[in-house]
């Protein structure tokens, strides 16, 4: 497949709760390369449109298509089989096992060794070797064998990052990954985003409803209002669309 | 092998080694059949404690109707033994592909409930073969059970019954070891932990359910054979909910999420209720309150705890807080 073809594309999907319209016709389309940033205030279904299209939950209606197939309604072990990955916007880890065996685990996931159920999980030190190598890329490095409970919030964030990371996923759709961190600790955790972007192996999706987060790194926004796509555009035309403003305004949208 | 990994071996499994040595020895310093018989019995309701401890301590599965393993292979071979002529070999082998159906059927509504709807739904399972144990009672004697079960000949006498059940238990033992420690087992553990997350990361978690409810169907049902073969007669309440919270409090007792905790959970209760009940008529009441003792000042069993986990399992109320957590669907 070329690198400028389609990765992932949405046709009026739709996703409903009873009356409530989380999702409502969202045409979207992501080439291969680069970053995309969704954002949007809160409640406007971004979260809900990274469900639909990583399978977690089936749309109501509307079609996706992944590296050319339509994918819709998929369940969420193939298309992350299929390559794609994704981070939580509540963190969603492994709690009481080592970080170094949250990575790991999710290392062991992309072989084929998982019914391998004789040999000791160590001997296949592969796994353990590229978790060490990806806890290194998110800054994780030294913390291996803490456990992942008594990590601070911010190496939990690199955590859930790093999970996400560990399939070398061609999509990787990233949910908030700054949720709940301090200013102070804002910069660490977007130059993380920036180097998996320099390093080039991943398409990324970035969920973030704080725009000023985005425009540095983005390639591209698209803003998401009510379930629909209010505007789509360079970091630029976004920043200068009078109907993002309102939205942003008057729309609730808080930090 | 050199001699530098024998000493490793040895010296990672002395508790082991000692144990399994002095279950040896034991018979020919005293041998009192009526020691023998209570050792035989712990040995397989061992396993069988093993065996749900796979599911809930590995898997995070919690059922009410393990039961139903332990007596459908009471049952099965009962029933072979009474209407075909099947070597043993081939009766066991065809217990292990029931056990492996009813572990399909459980994991299809495992993948569909969870929690409490899950363990409810492992009891109505449990409960219909009793249903039907005791509506077939032309074939299966209904209430009165089945007595003359088979056994190979080398098991009619108690010393070798007696190595027969150490044996097995061993086995399960070690298989259960290298399955938890393998990368399926790390998976099931992955996917006790946090499911969701596991699936997010192309784990089809259908299939480890199926592979850890069929080991635990397998070696559930074998102890339940094992133990008619043993005892003689199988009987409908081998299929019952009190078999099931047997199996629970040896698991629990002894502490959920590790391998020596059921086993030594199985001998405690065991010889707790046979010293109880010959000495106290109320026994079950004392029984009872020791029970409530042993999860309120040791609520991670007594041997439970891995370590880390288990500091964080004692902030947060011990092994029936875990499993009441494990309840919510
Ligand atoms: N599982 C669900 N059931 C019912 N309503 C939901 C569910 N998930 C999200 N919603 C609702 O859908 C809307 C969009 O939510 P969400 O996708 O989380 O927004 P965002 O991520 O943009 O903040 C919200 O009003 C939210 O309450
Ligand atoms: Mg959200």
């Amino acid at each position: 497949m070329a690198a400028t073809e389609v990765l992932l594309e949405t046709q009026n999907l739709k996703k409903h709760f009873g009356g409530l319209k989380a999702v409502d016709g969202v045409d979207f389309k992501v080439n291969e390369g680069g970053l995309i940033s969704i954002i949007g205030p809160n409640g406007a279904g971004k979260t809900t449109f990274f469900n639909v299209i990583s399978g977690t939950l089936r749309p109501t209606a509307g079609k996706v298509f992944f590296l050319g197939r339509g994918v819709t309604g998929y369940p969420a072990h193939r298309l992350a089989q299929m390559g794609l990955g994704r981070s939580f916007q509540i963190t969603n880890i492994f709690p009481r096992l080592t970080v170094l065996e949250n990575v790991r685990l999710a290392c062991q996931s992309a072989g084929e060794d998982n019914f391998r159920f004789w040999q000791h999980y160590r001997k296949f030190s592969q796994y353990e070797e590229k978790a060490y190598s990806i806890l290194e890329r998110v800054r994780l490095k030294g913390r291996e064998l803490q456990p992942t409970l008594s990590l601070p919030h911010g190496d939990k964030r690199k955590l859930e990052v790093a999970i996400a990371l560990a399939r070398d996923p061609r999509l990787l759709l990233l949910d908030e990954p700054t949720a709940g961190i301090s200013t102070e600790e804002l910069p660490e955790l977007t130059g993380l985003i920036e180097d998996i972007k320099k390093e080039g192996s991943q398409t990324i999706i970035l969920v973030e409803h704080r725009m000023d987060v985005v425009t540095a790194i983005s390639d591209r926004i698209t803003v998401f209002n009510r379930g629909q796509i209010l505007a789509e555009g360079t970091p630029q035309e976004i920043m200068d669309n009078e109907e993002v403003q309102k939205a942003y305004l008057g729309g609730g949208g808080s930090e | 092998m050199d001699a530098k990994k024998v000493l490793q071996f040895f010296r990672a499994n002395i508790w082991l080694i000692i144990l399994v040595g002095a279950m040896i020895v034991y018979p020919f310093i005293s041998y009192q059949p009526y020691w023998l018989s209570l050792l035989i019995t712990i040995f397989v309701f061992a396993a069988f404690a093993l065996s749900y401890d796979l599911l809930l301590g590995f898997t995070g599965l919690i059922s009410f109707g393990h039961a139903l393993f332990f007596g459908m292979g009471a049952y099965s071979i009962a029933l072979f033994g009474r209407f075909t002529d099947l070597s043993f070999g081939s009766m066991f082998l065809l217990l292990a592909v029931a056990a492996g159906i009813i572990a399909l059927i459980k994991t299809i509504f495992a993948m569909r409930v969870r929690g409490i709807y899950f363990a409810m739904i492992t009891l109505a399972l449990a409960q219909f073969f009793w249903v039907l144990v005791m509506s077939l009672s032309r074939y299966t004697g209904g209430e009165d059970g089945m007595p003359r079960v088979p056994r190979p000949d080398f098991l009619g006498d108690r010393l070798n019954f007696y190595f027969f059940a150490l044996g097995f238990l061993v086995l399960v033992y070690i298989i259960s070891r290298r399955f938890i420690n393998s990368p399926t087992g790390r998976v099931l553990i992955g996917i006790r932990e946090n499911e969701e997350r596991m699936v997010m990361l192309g784990y089809n978690v259908f299939k480890y359910k199926l592979f850890s409810l069929t080991l635990a169907g397998i070696i559930g049902s074998f102890s339940g054979a094992i133990y008619v073969m043993f005892i003689n007669i199988a009987y409908p309440a081998l299929l019952d909910i009190q078999n099931t919270i047997d199996v629970l409090m040896m698991t629990i007792v002894g502490g959920v999420g590790t391998l020596h905790g059921p086993i030594f959970g199985a001998a405690l209760v065991r010889l707790l209720s046979h010293f109880l009940s010959s000495h106290f008529r109320q026994w079950i009441i004392i029984f009872g309150i020791i029970y409530i003792l042993i999860v309120v000042f040791l609520p991670l069993g007594i041997f439970g705890g891995i370590p880390g986990f288990s500091r964080w399992l004692e902030k947060r109320g011990g092994w029936l807080k875990w499993i009441a957590q494990r309840l919510k669907p």
